[in-house]
C-alpha cells in the first residue's frame, strides 16, 4: 500500500502525458490534485502504518516503510511539487509543457520511491530513476545546443557518483545476504565501512558537494521549475536525506562522520564564497544550495539526523520560493544577470516573498530557517569548535549573499531595460505564480513555529530524533555572523554591483576553478580514453568488419565484373551466337534441308513408284504367276501328248514301274 | 530236280538260248520276213522248253498258233512296209537308249524280284496227266471262262472284219489305203503312172469310173482323202 | 532247268520284247515287240505251273487264256493297222499324230 506513495505522482504524470489535454488551468489542476492526493495519504500512511513489500524474485524483495523522518521528507516532496507544478503550468514556455509536467510528475513519483524504501534496492530504483529525470528536465528546451550539453554533464557527474550506491548495495548483499537497511546492522565492519563511503560518495554528489558542486551550475541551465523542484528541494536533497537515514547504522563507521563533516564544511565554506561572487541570478541560488546541503551533512555527521532533516525541510521551502521568484525575475528582466535585475518596484508582491526567502535563507530570525541553522552549528559542538566555527563562518556567509541577492534583484532602484523582447506575463499567469509563491512564502513563514520549545519537543518526539542541546554562545556568535553577514552583502549589493565580474573574480566565483580542474583532470583523459577507444575500435576493431566489408566489396566487384564480362557475356553470346547459329540455320535450311527434303520427295516419289510398279508386279503375280506356272506346266504337259504311241508305251512303262518298285519296297 | 545236270537241263539250255538269241535277232534285223520268222523260232524254243516242262499241250498249241500267226504278220509285213526284204538296210528306231534303258531294267528288275522273293517249290508229278487234265477243267470247272474266252476271240474276229471293211464307217475306208510308195511319199512298186486306173485298189479289185462313183456311191463322206 | 532259271529267261524274253515295243517305228514290228513280252509271260505262267502248283489245272488253263490273249491282241491290232494304213497311209507311229495337242 505504501507504494501508492510512489505510484499517484508518477500515474498523475502519465495521465497527464496521455491526455492530451493542452490548456495550462487542466494540466495545473491535474497535477495539483494528483500532488494532494500524494500529500494527503502521507499522513493516512503514517497512521495506519503502511508498508510495501514486492517480491521481485526468490531471493530479492523491494520494502518500503515510513519511519518519522522519511515521512516527514515523504510530505515535502509533494508540497513543494505543487507550488512549482501550478507555476510550472502557468508560467513555463508552452512548447513541450505537457512533458515538463508529466517527467515533474514522473520526478515526484520516483522521489517517493527514493523516500519510502526501506532496502538498499529499492532506492536504487528511485536513485536512478531521479537522475534520469533529472537529465531529461535539464535538457528540456533542448533545441538549445548548450542544454543538452549540460544535462550531460549533470547525468554524468552523478551518475559516477551513484557508483559508490552500487558499491554499498553490493557490499550490503555480500556482508549480509539482503538489501534492507535493517540488515545493515548485521555487517561486520569491512563491509559496513564499503557501504558507509559508498553512501557517502553518492551522496556528496548527488548533493552537488565538493568536488561535484560544478553540475548543479550546469543544471541551471534547465528551466525554472525544474530548478526549483529538483535542484534546490527534492532531488538534491535525496543525499543529504539518505545520510540522515542511513545515519543510525553508518554511524559505527570510524571516520564516516568526520568525511562527512569536513565534506559539508568544505562545501559550505566554499559554496558560500562562490555564491557571494556570482553574478548570475540563479547560479548563486545554486551555489547556496550545494552550501546548505554541506550544512545538513555536517549535521549528519555530528550525528543529528533529525536536524538535518528539519534542516532540509526548511531549505526545501525557502529554496523553491527563491527560485520561483528568480524564475518571474528572469521573465521579467529577460535575461539572468542579477545586474540587470532591481524588479522591486516592478514586482513589489513579489519582492517581498522574495524577501521572506531571502531572510529565511540568510538565516535571519524568527524565520524557520534561521532555526534550523543554528541547530545544526549547535550539533556540532560536541563535535569540535572548528567545526561550530566554520559552520558560523558559513552562516554569516550565506547571509551576506542573500541579502546582496535579494537586494540585487529585487531591489529598489533603476532597472534596466531588457536587452531582447520579453513577453509580460498575463494576469492569469501572474496570478498563478503569485499564488505558488505565496503558498511557499507562507510555509517558510510558519516553519517559525520551531522557535517555540513545545513545538521542538513536539516534534522531536514524534519524529523520534534527538535535538542538539542548546547552546547560547554558539547561537549568539553564530546571529552576530548572521547580521555581519547581512550587512557585507547590503554593503557589496549597493556599493559593488558588478562584483563577480572582472576576470579573476569571475574564476573564483565559478566554484573556485572546480570546473576547469575537473575539465583536465577527468574530463579532457576521460575525452581522450574515448577518442583513443574510438580511434582503437574504429581502426582495429573495426579492421575485421572493415576487412570483411573490404572483402566483402571485392567479391561483389570481382563478381560483378565476372557478371558483367563473363555471365553478361554469356547471354550477349549465346544471344549472337545463336544469332549467328539462327543465321546459319537458315542458310543452311535454304541449301540443306531443302534439298534434303527435295531428295527426299523424289525418293518416295521413286520409291512409290518402284513400289507401284513392283507391288502391281507382285500382285499381279501373285495372281497370275501360278496361273501362268499352271498354264506352262499345262503347256508342257500337253507336250507329252505327241499323239505318238510310242511316247505313250514309255510313259505306260515309266508308270508301270513305278507301281513295280512301289510295289516291291512295300513287299520289302 | 536232281543236282546233277540232265539232259532236260541241257535241252533246257540250249532253248532258252534259242528263245534269247532269236528274240533279240528279232529287232535286230533289216528283213521284215526274217524277224518273223524269227519271231516263230523263239516262240517254238519256249514251246520246246513248255514240253520240257510237262505240258505237252500247251507246247504244241504254241507252236500251232504261232506259225499261223507268224505267217500273218509275214505277209502284213509284206503288205505294209515298204522294205519288207530288208534289201535296202534302214534303222526304224526310234528313242532306242531310253528303250534300250527300259529293256534293262525291266530285266533286271523282274530278275532280281524272281531272285529275291520266296518261289514255291511244288513241281509237277512226272507221270502227271497234264491233257487229261486239262480238258477236264476247262470243260469242266472253268467251261465259263473257256467260253468267255471263245467268245472274246469270236468279237475279236468281228471286231476286225470290221475294222479293216472297205466301207467305212463313214463312208469308204480304203481312199486313203494304197501301197507304200518306193520312196517316201512317191509311187508304189508296180503302179501305173495313171492313177486314175489304178485309184484306190491296183491289187485286183475292179472299180467302175473312180472319179464320179466313189464319191456318188460310196457315200459323201469318202470325198475326204488322207 | 530250276524255276529261277525259268524264271529268269522269261525276264529276258520280257525285256527284249519291251525294248523292241519302245524302239520300233513300224506297227508290225510293235506288233512284234508284244508278241514277244507274251512269249515271256507265257513261259513264266508254264515255269510257275510246272514248279509251284503240282500241276493244277488252272495254270494250263492260264496259259492258254494268254494265247488267247496274244490271238486277240494280234487280230485287233492289225484291223486296226489296216484301217489306218488305209486312212492315212500310216505305217510306222510317227506317222499318226492327230491325237497331238
Amino acid at each position: 500500500m505504501l507504494w501508492l506513495l510512489a505510484l499517484l505522482p508518477a500515474a498523475t504524470g502519465a495521465l497527464l502525458l496521455a491526455s492530451g489535454v493542452q490548456r495550462r488551468g487542466t494540466l495545473a489542476l491535474i497535477a495539483g490534485l494528483g500532488l494532494a492526493a500524494t500529500l494527503a495519504l502521507v499522513p493516512v500512511a503514517v497512521v495506519a502504518g503502511w508498508t510495501g513489500r514486492l517480491q521481485w524474485s526468490g531471493t530479492l524483495a523491494l520494502q518500503a516503510a515510513l519511519t518519522p523522518l522519511s515521512a516527514l521528507v515523504a510530505a515535502l516532496v509533494p508540497a513543494v511539487a505543487l507550488p512549482v507544478l501550478v507555476y510550472a503550468a502557468y508560467r513555463e514556455r508552452a512548447t513541450g509543457l505537457v512533458r515538463l509536467l508529466g517527467l515533474l510528475l514522473l520526478f515526484c513519483g520516483a522521489m517517493e520511491l527514493l523516500v519510502i524504501a526501506d532496502d538498499l534496492l529499492t532506492l536504487l530504483i528511485g536513485w536512478e530513476v531521479v537522475g534520469a529525470c533529472s537529465w531529461a528536465l535539464i535538457a528540456h528546451h533542448w533545441r538549445e545546443a548548450e542544454n543538452p550539453r549540460s544535462a550531460r554533464y549533470a547525468f554524468v557527474m552523478t551518475r559516477f557518483g551513484d557508483t559508490g550506491l552500487f558499491l554499498a548495495a553490493m557490499s550490503a548483499y555480500a556482508g549480509s545476504g539482503s538489501f534492507a537497511y535493517a540488515d545493515l546492522a548485521r555487517l561486520d565492519a569491512p563491509h559496513l565501512a564499503v557501504v558507509a563511503f559508498g553512501v557517502v560518495l553518492s551522496a556528496a554528489s548527488k548533493s552537488g558537494q565538493i568536488p561535484f558542486s560544478p553540475w548543479l551550475f550546469r543544471a541551471m541551465a534547465g528551466p525554472v521549475s525544474v530548478s526549483a523542484l529538483l535542484h534546490a528541494a527534492t532531488m538534491v536533497a535525496a543525499g543529504a536525506y539518505l545520510l540522515a537515514r542511513l545515519q543510525p547504522w553508518l554511524a559505527p563507521v570510524s571516520g564516516f562522520g568526520f568525511a562527512v563533516m569536513a565534506i559539508g564544511s568544505a562545501t559550505a565554506l566554499a559554496g558560500g564564497v562562490v555564491a557571494l561572487l556570482q553574478s548570475d541570478v540563479k547560479k548563486v541560488l545554486a551555489a547556496s544550495t550545494s552550501a546548505h546541503f554541506g550544512l545538513m551533512f555536517v549535521a549528519v555527521g555530528a550525528g543529528f539526523p533529525g536536524v538535518a532533516v528539519l534542516h532540509l525541510v526548511a531549505h526545501g521551502f525557502f529554496k523553491a520560493l527563491l527560485f520561483l521568484c528568480a524564475g518571474v525575475a528572469i521573465d521579467q528582466s529577460g535575461g539572468h544577470a542579477l545586474s540587470a535585475m532591481r524588479l522591486g518596484r516592478t514586482l513589489p508582491a513579489v519582492a517581498v516573498m522574495a524577501a521572506i526567502g531571502a531572510a529565511s535563507l540568510a538565516g535571519l530570525p524568527p524565520l524557520g530557517g534561521a532555526w534550523t541553522k543554528d541547530a545544526i552549528v549547535a550539533a556540532t559542538a560536541g563535535a569540535g569548535l572548528g567545526w561550530s566555527g566554520a559552520l558560523i563562518v558559513a552562516g554569516g556567509l550565506s547571509a551576506a549573499y542573500a541579502v546582496r541577492w535579494v537586494w540585487l534583484a529585487f531591489g529598489l532602484g533603476q532597472a534596466s531595460p531588457p536587452d531582447k523582447q520579453v513577453s509580460l506575463p498575463t494576469p492569469t499567469q501572474a496570478m498563478a505564480a503569485a499564488a505558488s509563491l505565496g503558498w511557499l512564502a507562507a510555509a517558510s513563514v510558519l516553519l517559525s513555529a520551531l522557535w517555540l520549545p513545545a513545538v521542538r519537543e513536539h516534534l522531536a518526539s514524534t519524529l523520534s530524533t534527538t535535538l542538539p542541546p542548546e547552546s547560547s554562545a554558539l547561537m549568539g556568535a553564530a546571529v552576530g555572523a548572521v547580521a555581519l553577514g547581512a550587512f557585507t552583502g547590503r554593503w557589496l549589493a549597493v556599493s559593488k554591483p558588478t562584483l563577480g565580474q572582472g576576470e579573476r573574480i569571475a574564476a573564483v566565483a565559478d566554484w573556485w576553478g572546480l570546473p576547469a580542474l575537473i575539465d583536465l583532470t577527468v574530463v579532457a583523459p576521460m575525452a581522450a580514453l574515448a577518442r583513443a577507444s574510438a580511434w582503437a575500435d574504429d581502426t582495429v576493431i573495426d579492421a575485421m568488419p572493415r576487412a570483411v566489408k573490404r572483402a566483402g566489396q571485392w567479391l561483389a566487384h570481382a563478381s560483378a565484373r565476372i557478371d558483367d564480362t563473363a555471365l553478361d557475356a554469356m547471354p550477349g553470346t549465346a544471344r549472337s551466337a545463336s544469332q549467328w547459329l539462327a543465321a546459319r540455320l537458315a542458310k543452311e535450311d535454304g541449301r540443306v534441308v531443302d534439298r534434303g527434303v527435295g531428295l527426299t520427295t523424289a525418293f518416295v516419289g521413286w520409291l512409290g513408284r518402284a513400289t507401284s510398279g513392283i507391288g502391281e508386279l507382285v500382285a499381279d503375280g501373285v495372281a497370275s504367276g501360278p496361273a501362268q506356272l499352271v498354264s506352262l506346266g499345262g503347256q508342257d504337259a500337253q507336250r507329252l501328248q505327241t499323239g505318238l504311241s510310242h511316247h505313250a508305251f514309255t510313259a505306260l512303262l515309266l508308270g508301270t514301274l513305278a507301281l513295280g518298285a512301289v510295289l516291291f519296297a512295300i513287299r520289302l | 530236280m536232281n543236282d546233277l545236270v540232265s539232259g532236260i537241263d541241257i535241252a533246257f539250255w540250249a532253248l532258252a538260248a534259242i528263245a534269247v538269241l532269236s528274240g533279240w535277232r528279232v529287232f535286230s534285223t533289216d528283213s521284215m520276213v526274217r524277224a518273223s520268222f524269227l519271231l516263230l523260232l523263239s516262240f517254238m524254243a519256249v514251246a520246246g522248253i513248255m514240253l520240257l516242262l510237262a505240258a505237252p499241250y500247251i507246247g504244241v498249241a504254241t507252236i500251232f498258233m504261232m506259225a499261223v500267226e507268224m505267217m500273218v504278220m509275214a505277209v502284213f509285213m509284206v503288205m505294209f512296209m515298204m522294205n519288207p526284204a530288208g534289201l535296202n538296210p534302214m534303222s526304224m528306231v526310234h528313242q532306242q537308249p531310253l528303250a534300250i534303258g527300259a529293256g534293262v531294267v525291266a530285266f533286271i528288275g523282274l530278275s532280281a524280284a524272281v531272285l529275291t522273293s520266296p518261289l514255291p517249290d511244288q513241281p509237277v508229278a512226272a507221270d502227271h496227266r497234264a491233257i487229261h487234265a486239262l480238258g477236264i477243267e476247262m470243260l469242266g470247272d472253268s467251261m465259263l471262262i473257256f467260253e468267255s474266252a471263245g467268245v472274246a476271240l469270236l468279237s475279236a474276229m468281228i471286231g476286225s472284219v470290221i475294222l479293216s471293211s472297205r466301207s467305212g464307217r463313214f463312208g469308204p475306208a480304203d481312199p486313203g489305203s494304197r501301197p507304200p510308195g518306193l520312196c517316201e511319199g512317191g509311187l508304189p512298186a508296180g503302179s501305173v503312172p495313171d492313177e486314175n486306173k489304178n485309184h484306190g485298189m491296183g491289187h485286183g479289185m475292179q472299180h467302175d469310173t473312180p472319179n464320179a462313183a466313189p464319191q456318188d456311191t460310196h457315200g459323201a463322206h469318202g470325198a475326204q482323202g488322207s | 532247268m530250276t524255276l529261277q532259271a525259268l524264271l529268269i529267261v522269261a525276264s529276258a524274253l520280257i525285256g527284249l520284247g519291251l525294248y523292241g515295243v519302245l524302239s520300233q517305228q513300224s506297227f508290225v514290228m510293235l506288233m512284234m515287240g508284244f508278241e514277244l513280252i507274251l512269249n515271256g509271260v507265257l513261259l513264266m505262267t508254264m515255269a510257275f505251273w510246272s514248279f509251284g502248283s503240282a500241276g493244277a489245272p488252272k495254270g494250263q488253263l492260264l496259259a492258254i487264256l494268254v494265247m488267247a490273249v496274244m490271238a486277240l491282241e494280234m487280230a485287233i491290232g492289225f484291223a486296226l493297222v489296216t484301217a489306218v494304213y488305209r486312212q492315212r497311209q500310216a505305217d510306222t507311229t510317227e506317222a499318226l499324230d492327230t491325237l497331238k495337242h
